[in-house]
C-alpha cells in the first residue's frame, strides 16, 4: 500500500517536474483567488484565464518570439484590456455585467483561437494542449516561468495585503483613506492574467479557473479569518495538484483534470462538514437540538435558486 | 495554413467562387450545415435572450462545460458516439450542473457567481479526466476533440439535424405559446407570483431549454463558446426594442444570421473552426447594436446628454441666483 | 468666529440624466451635529457620497478645513449605510475597528502601542469590547452599526459624515449612537447624519439641512425645521399630524 505512494517517484524525473510545476502553479492561483472570490469576481477570473490565449497569440505574433516574458507581458496587457472592456460595456454601455463578461471573454478567446490556427504554423502552440496544459512533459521554459510567478505574487500579496484586504472589503473606505483603487484592481487582474499564462503548461487555460475559484471558496467555509483563508486556500491547491499528480499516474488520466476534481471533492468536504458552517454540521446540531428545523435544510438546499440578482430589466 | 495562405485566400475571386459552391449546395453536408447553423443561432438566441434579461448569461457557460463529463459516459456505456445517447447524456450531465449551481448557492457562505466558477469547471475537469481516458482506450481522432470544443457544424449528421429540427421547433412553440407569463415573470417577478404565474416552474423550465439547448447547438458552435450564442443575440436584441415580442424577434435574427455567416466564414477559411466564426460575426453585431442602436445605443446617449446639458445649464444660471 | 471645516460650493451630480444633487452649497462649522432630512431618492447619500470621494461630482468645489481637492477628502470620517457591507468577509469585529488606523499606518506600518489603545478605547466607547474576536456576520443590526461606528472613532478624525446609522436599528443602540455623537460634537468635532426619521430631528440634531436635489434650508433646528420648509421639501407628501410643527409623523403616506 505504501509503495502506491512512493512508487510514481522513482519513474521518472517527470513526476518530480510535473508535481513542482503544480504546486508552484496552484500557490498563486489560490492567493490571487482568494482575493477574486470575496469581490465577487469569480467569473471575470474565468475570463480572464481564458483571455490569456489571445495574449499569448498577440504576443507571438508581435513579436515573432516564443520567449516566455513576452508571452508573459502579452497576457498582462491583453488581460487588462479584457477586463477595461468588461467594465466599460458594464458601466457606460448599459450592458448587465454577466453579459459584459461572457460577451467579452467569448470575442476575446474567439480571436485567440482563429488567429491561433491561422496565423501561427503549428508546433510551438497547440491548441489542446494550451487548453489543457501537459504537466507530465513540462518544459523547462515554464518551470523558470513559475518559478517567478509563484514567489513573486506570494512577494506582492504580502506586500499589499493591507490594500488587497481594505479594497475587498470596503471601497469606499479604502478610497477615503487614500488607497489607490484603480491600481489595486488592475494590479489584481493583471496578476491573474500573468498567472494563467504562466500556469499554461501546467494546467491549461480552461481548469485554471478551478485552481482560482475552488481553493478560495472551500477555505472560506473553513475560515473566519482572512489571513487563515490564504493559507488554506493555498493547501488546499497544493494538496489537490500533489493528489492529482497521482491520481494521473495511477489511472492514466489527464493531470490536469484530476486535480481540478481532488479539488472539487475537497469542496464538496467541506461543504458538508466543515465544523462550523458545515451542511451536515448544521443539520446534526438542529437534530441535537431536537426542533423540526432538521428537514428544511434539505428542503432550503434543493428549493428554487431562484435569480442570479433581483430584478432583471431592460435597460 | 499560414499568412501567405490566408492572403492569397482573399483573393476576391477565390472567395467567390467557395461562396458560390457553399450556397449552391453543391454537397449535402453543406445544406445541412447552414441549416444547423441557422437553427443554432436562432435557438440559442431565443433561449439566451431569457437569461440575459433574468442575469442568468453565465448559467449559459456552465451548462455548455458540464456537458462534457455526460457525453463521455454516454460514450463509454454505448459504445459508439451515435446521436441519441450522446445527446441524453450530455442533457443529464448539464441538468446536474444547474442543480448543483442550486444547492451550492444555497449552502454556507456561498456567492452565486462562485457557485457557476465551482461547477463549471470541475464538472469539466471531469470530462477531461474521461476524454483523457477515453482517448486512451478508444480510437477516436484528435479532430474529434477540437470540433467537441469549437465545433464543428460541416460535420453534423442527419440525426444530429433532425434532432435539432425537433428541438428548435418544440422549444421555439413552447417560447411563443408561453410568451406572456415568461415575459411577465422576467420583468417583473413579484408581480407575476401575485397574479398566480407559477415563476419558479418557469425558472426551471427555463433551465431545463437552456440545457436541451445547448446539448443540440455543441456540434455547432462546441462547448467552450455555446455560451455566447446564448449570450450575444439577447444582449444585442436589447438596443433595439423595448418589448419582448421585438427583443426576442431581432435576437432569433441576429442569431440565426450569426450562424450561417459563420458557417459560411469557416467553410471558406480552412483552418477556421465555426465555433468562433460564428461568435465573431455576432460581436460585430453586438457593437454595432451598441454603437448605433435606439434604445440606450452610444450614439443616441451621447445625442441626448448634449441636449440635456444644454438644458440643465440654461438651469442652473437661473436658478444659482436664488435658492436660500 | 470659528473658520468652516467643510465648505461646498455649486455641488452638482447627475447620472448621465436627470441631476441627483443640484447646486449644493453650504457651510459646517465645528461643533455642529447636523441633521440631513429630505425624501427618498432626494441625493442624500450621494451628496455624502461624492464629499467622501467614492462619486465624482459634475461640478462643484469642496473645501475641507480650507483645502481643496482629492486629498483633503481624507479629513473626512465616513460611516456607510449598513446594507453595502460583505457579512460574510472574514474578518472580526477587532480587525474593522483597526482598518481605522490604515489612514496613518499606511501600508506597512505596524500597529504601535498607542494605536491598539485607540482601537480598544473605540470598541469601549460603543460598548462592543466583548465581540472583539467574533466574524461581523453573527452580529446583529445593532451590533454592526456600533462596529462601523466604532471604526469612525478609531479613524480620529474631526469630520464625521453618517449615512442612515439608525435604519434598522434597535433603540438602545440608537440611543447609544446619538451619545457618542453628542459627545463627538462637544469635543469640537463637526458631525452630519443622513437622517430618515423626521420625529426625532427636534431631539438629536442642533441644526438641521433640508434638501431635496437643491438645498432647501440649513440652520438652527429650531429656525428651520419649520412647517413651511417641510412641506417645500418635501412637496406635499408629507402630513403633519401636530400643530407643532416639530413633531411631524408621516410622510409620503407611510405612518410610522
Amino acid at each position: 500500500m505504501w509503495e502506491l505512494f512512493v512508487e510514481p517517484w522513482t519513474m521518472g524525473a517527470w513526476m518530480w517536474r510535473g508535481t513542482l510545476a503544480a504546486t508552484l502553479a496552484a500557490v498563486p492561483c489560490a492567493l490571487l483567488g482568494v482575493f477574486l472570490y470575496l469581490r465577487r469576481m469569480s467569473l471575470i477570473a474565468d475570463a480572464l484565464t481564458h483571455v490569456a490565449l489571445p495574449g499569448i497569440v498577440a504576443a507571438f505574433l508581435l513579436s515573432g518570439s516564443v520567449d516566455p516574458f513576452t508571452m508573459l507581458l502579452g497576457a498582462a496587457v491583453v488581460g487588462v484590456l479584457a477586463s477595461m472592456a468588461i467594465e466599460g460595456l458594464a458601466d457606460k454601455g448599459g450592458v448587465r455585467s454577466d453579459a459584459a463578461i461572457g460577451i467579452v471573454f467569448t470575442a476575446f478567446f474567439s480571436i485567440g483561437v482563429i488567429a491561433l490556427s491561422v496565423g501561427v504554423e503549428n508546433a510551438h502552440i497547440d491548441t489542446a494542449c494550451v487548453l489543457f496544459g501537459d504537466v507530465l512533459g513540462i518544459s523547462n521554459d515554464s518551470l523558470i516561468l513559475l518559478g517567478i510567478t509563484a514567489p513573486a505574487v506570494m512577494l506582492l500579496v504580502g506586500l499589499f495585503y493591507r490594500w488587497l484586504s481594505l479594497v475587498s472589503f470596503d471601497k469606499g473606505l479604502a478610497a477615503n483613506l487614500g488607497v489607490p483603487v484603480a491600481l489595486v484592481h488592475y494590479g489584481l487582474m493583471g496578476a491573474v492574467s500573468v498567472t494563467s499564462v504562466a500556469s499554461f503548461e501546467a494546467i491549461g487555460a480552461i481548469l485554471a479557473i478551478a485552481m482560482i475559484v475552488v481553493p478560495a471558496a472551500t477555505a472560506h467555509i473553513l475560515c473566519d479569518r482572512l489571513p487563515w483563508m490564504l493559507i488554506v486556500a493555498c493547501a488546499h491547491g497544493v494538496f489537490s495538484a500533489i493528489l492529482g499528480m497521482y491520481f494521473a499516474v495511477w489511472l492514466d488520466v489527464s493531470a490536469a483534470g484530476a486535480m481540478v476534481c481532488v479539488g472539487g471533492v475537497l469542496y464538496a468536504l467541506a461543504f458538508l462538514g466543515a465544523p462550523k458552517h458545515g451542511v451536515l454540521v448544521r443539520w446534526a446540531r438542529r437534530r441535537a437540538r431536537g426542533s423540526s428545523t432538521a428537514t428544511s435544510t434539505t428542503a432550503s438546499l434543493t428549493a428554487t435558486a431562484g435569480r442570479g440578482e433581483p430584478h432583471p430589466e431592460v435597460s | 495554413m499560414s499568412v501567405a495562405n490566408v492572403i492569397n485566400a482573399l483573393e476576391i475571386a477565390e472567395i467567390s467562387a467557395r461562396s458560390l459552391e457553399f450556397f449552391s449546395f453543391k454537397y449535402a453536408f453543406v445544406a445541412r450545415a447552414l441549416t444547423a447553423s441557422i437553427l443554432v443561432g436562432g435557438l440559442c438566441g431565443a433561449v439566451g435572450t431569457f437569461l440575459v434579461l433574468r442575469r442568468l448569461s453565465l448559467m449559459g457557460d456552465a451548462a455548455g462545460h458540464s456537458t462534457l463529463p455526460g457525453i463521455c459516459v454516454a460514450f463509454l456505456l454505448a459504445g459508439s458516439v451515435s446521436t441519441l445517447p450522446i445527446m441524453a447524456g450530455a442533457l443529464v450531465s448539464a441538468l446536474l450542473a444547474a442543480i448543483a449551481v442550486g444547492v451550492i448557492t444555497r449552502g454556507p457562505r456561498s456567492r452565486s457567481d462562485a457557485a457557476i466558477g465551482i461547477v463549471l469547471s470541475v464538472f469539466f475537469g471531469a470530462g477531461i479526466v474521461l476524454l483523457s481516458y477515453i482517448q486512451r482506450v478508444a480510437t477516436t481522432s484528435y479532430a474529434g476533440l477540437d470540433a467537441m470544443l469549437l465545433g464543428n457544424v460541416a460535420g453534423i449528421s442527419p440525426e444530429q439535424l433532425i434532432v435539432l429540427g425537433v428541438v428548435t421547433v418544440l422549444l421555439g412553440g413552447a417560447t411563443l405559446l408561453y410568451l406572456r407569463p415568461l415575459s411577465i415573470s422576467t420583468f417583473d417577478p413579484g408581480f407575476a407570483a401575485s397574479v398566480g404565474i407559477p415563476v419558479r416552474a418557469i425558472h426551471y423550465g427555463l433551465l431545463g431549454a437552456l440545457s436541451l439547448s445547448v446539448v443540440v447547438s455543441v456540434q455547432a458552435v462546441g462547448v467552450v463558446l455555446v455560451s455566447a450564442m446564448l449570450i450575444i443575440p439577447g444582449a444585442s436584441a436589447v438596443y433595439w426594442f423595448k418589448r419582448m415580442p421585438g427583443v426576442l424577434a431581432a435576437a432569433v435574427g441576429i442569431g440565426a444570421l450569426s450562424g450561417a455567416l459563420g458557417a459560411w466564414t469557416s467553410y471558406l477559411f480552412e483552418g477556421v473552426s465555426t465555433g468562433p466564426a460564428m461568435v465573431l460575426v455576432a460581436t460585430t453585431f453586438f457593437l454595432s447594436s451598441l454603437a448605433f442602436g435606439p434604445r440606450g445605443g452610444l450614439l443616441w446617449r451621447a445625442v441626448r446628454r448634449r441636449r440635456r446639458q444644454r438644458a440643465m445649464l440654461a438651469n442652473v444660471s437661473v436658478s444659482a441666483t436664488g435658492v436660500r | 468666529m470659528s473658520e468652516a471645516v467643510l465648505k461646498v460650493s455649486g455641488l452638482t451630480i447627475a447620472y448621465d440624466r436627470e441631476p441627483v444633487v443640484l447646486d449644493f452649497s453650504f457651510e459646517v462649522m465645528p461643533g455642529q451635529l447636523v441633521g440631513i432630512v429630505g425624501p427618498n431618492g432626494a441625493g442624500k447619500s450621494t451628496m455624502i457620497k461624492s464629499l467622501v470621494g467614492s462619486i465624482e461630482a459634475d461640478v462643484g468645489q469642496v473645501w475641507v478645513k480650507g483645502i481643496e481637492g482629492r486629498k483633503s477628502r481624507r479629513l473626512l470620517t465616513y460611516v456607510p449605510q449598513r446594507g453595502s457591507v460583505d457579512w460574510d468577509f472574514p474578518v472580526t469585529v477587532y480587525d474593522v475597528v483597526k482598518q481605522g488606523r490604515y489612514g496613518k499606518l499606511g501600508l506597512l506600518g505596524r500597529m504601535s502601542k498607542k494605536d491598539r489603545a485607540i482601537v480598544d478605547d473605540a470598541l469601549e466607547k460603543v460598548a462592543m469590547q466583548d465581540f472583539a474576536g467574533r466574524q461581523i456576520g453573527e452580529l446583529s443590526g445593532g451590533q454592526q452599526q456600533r462596529v462601523f461606528l466604532a471604526r469612525a472613532l478609531a479613524q480620529q478624525g474631526d469630520i464625521y459624515l453618517l449615512d442612515e446609522p439608525f435604519t434598522g436599528v434597535d433603540a438602545k443602540t440608537e440611543a447609544a449612537i446619538v451619545d457618542v455623537l453628542r459627545e463627538l460634537r462637544d469635543q469640537g468635532a463637526a458631525v452630519m447624519v443622513v437622517h430618515h426619521d423626521l420625529s426625532t430631528v427636534g431631539e438629536y440634531f442642533d441644526t438641521v439641512m433640508l434638501m431635496n436635489k437643491r438645498l432647501i434650508a440649513m440652520g438652527p433646528t429650531a429656525e428651520v425645521f419649520s412647517k413651511e420648509n417641510l412641506q417645500k421639501t418635501y412637496g406635499g407628501k408629507l402630513a403633519i399630524f401636530d400643530a407643532d410643527a416639530m413633531t411631524v409623523v408621516s410622510q409620503g403616506g407611510q405612518a410610522r
